[in-house]
């Protein structure tokens, strides 16, 4: 992993903690302890790094819920639960 | 008469006869965690957890997190952990709910390790400790 895409992968979470904090009402449909992994809608292998992440946090017996980036402005996030 | 030679029996072991899987000592290796706190501020600071052996080699990053100081009670925004065997940051959403997001952050997948990667989550909160602050305070209005 590359020293930019690792600045991605913080704009990218950088990018949802405002979206969830400005957007309160997706919050409460997502279970508290939930763990989100970031997707974007671009970067393929930022994708396929993140995807081994779920894996591993799915066995850790987490929450996890897979956020993909989307290019559409009226909702820039899609939220799916993710399981193995 | 020639000289008498007391014929050495090849003795098997049981275990080789009957195939029995032998129970071999498994060498325990002695591990150590070491911790230690950074003060930023009176109210920011870096805790870091990390894993030793026994020949002093930094084996794992328990736990390397930037806290800050919300109504006297420490609240962690951001953390690193190797627990999968690379280094993934976890990074609170909002104060009020438990939720985090994860990111890997592993910079140096082949020269690295939890050594590397121990130095490097440190420096990083050390420099934007400020930037994860205003982010996660902006929204509460602190």
């Amino acid at each position: 992993m590359s020293k930019k895409q690792i600045e991605k992968n913080f704009e990218l979470s950088e990018k949802l903690a405002i979206f969830l904090s400005k957007n309160p009402k997706k919050m409460k449909a997502i279970p508290k302890d939930s763990s989100f992994v970031v997707f974007s809608a671009t970067d393929k292998l930022l994708n396929k790094i993140n995807e081994k992440l779920i894996e591993s946090l799915v066995k850790e017996g987490r929450t996890v819920i897979k956020a993909q980036e989307t290019k559409k402005p009226e909702s820039p996030w899609e939220f799916t639960p993710s399981c193995l | 008469m020639g000289k008498k030679f007391r014929r050495k029996r090849r003795r098997t072991k049981p275990e080789n006869i009957l195939n029995i899987p032998v129970m071999r000592e498994i060498k325990k290796v002695k591990t150590y965690q070491k911790s230690a706190t950074i003060v930023l501020t009176p109210e920011d600071q870096i805790i870091y957890i990390y894993e030793r052996d026994e020949n002093n080699k930094t084996i794992e990053v328990v736990n390397v997190s930037y806290q800050i100081l919300i109504d006297s009670c420490w609240v962690t925004i951001i953390r690193f952990d190797s627990e999968h065997g690379y280094l993934h940051g976890h990074r609170r959403v909002t104060l009020d709910r438990e939720s985090e997001i994860v990111f890997t952050a592993n910079f140096f997948p082949k020269k690295g390790g939890p050594r590397r990667w121990l130095t490097w989550s440190i420096q990083h909160l050390k420099e934007k400790y400020l930037i994860y602050k205003k982010s996660f305070l902006k929204e509460k209005g602190y």
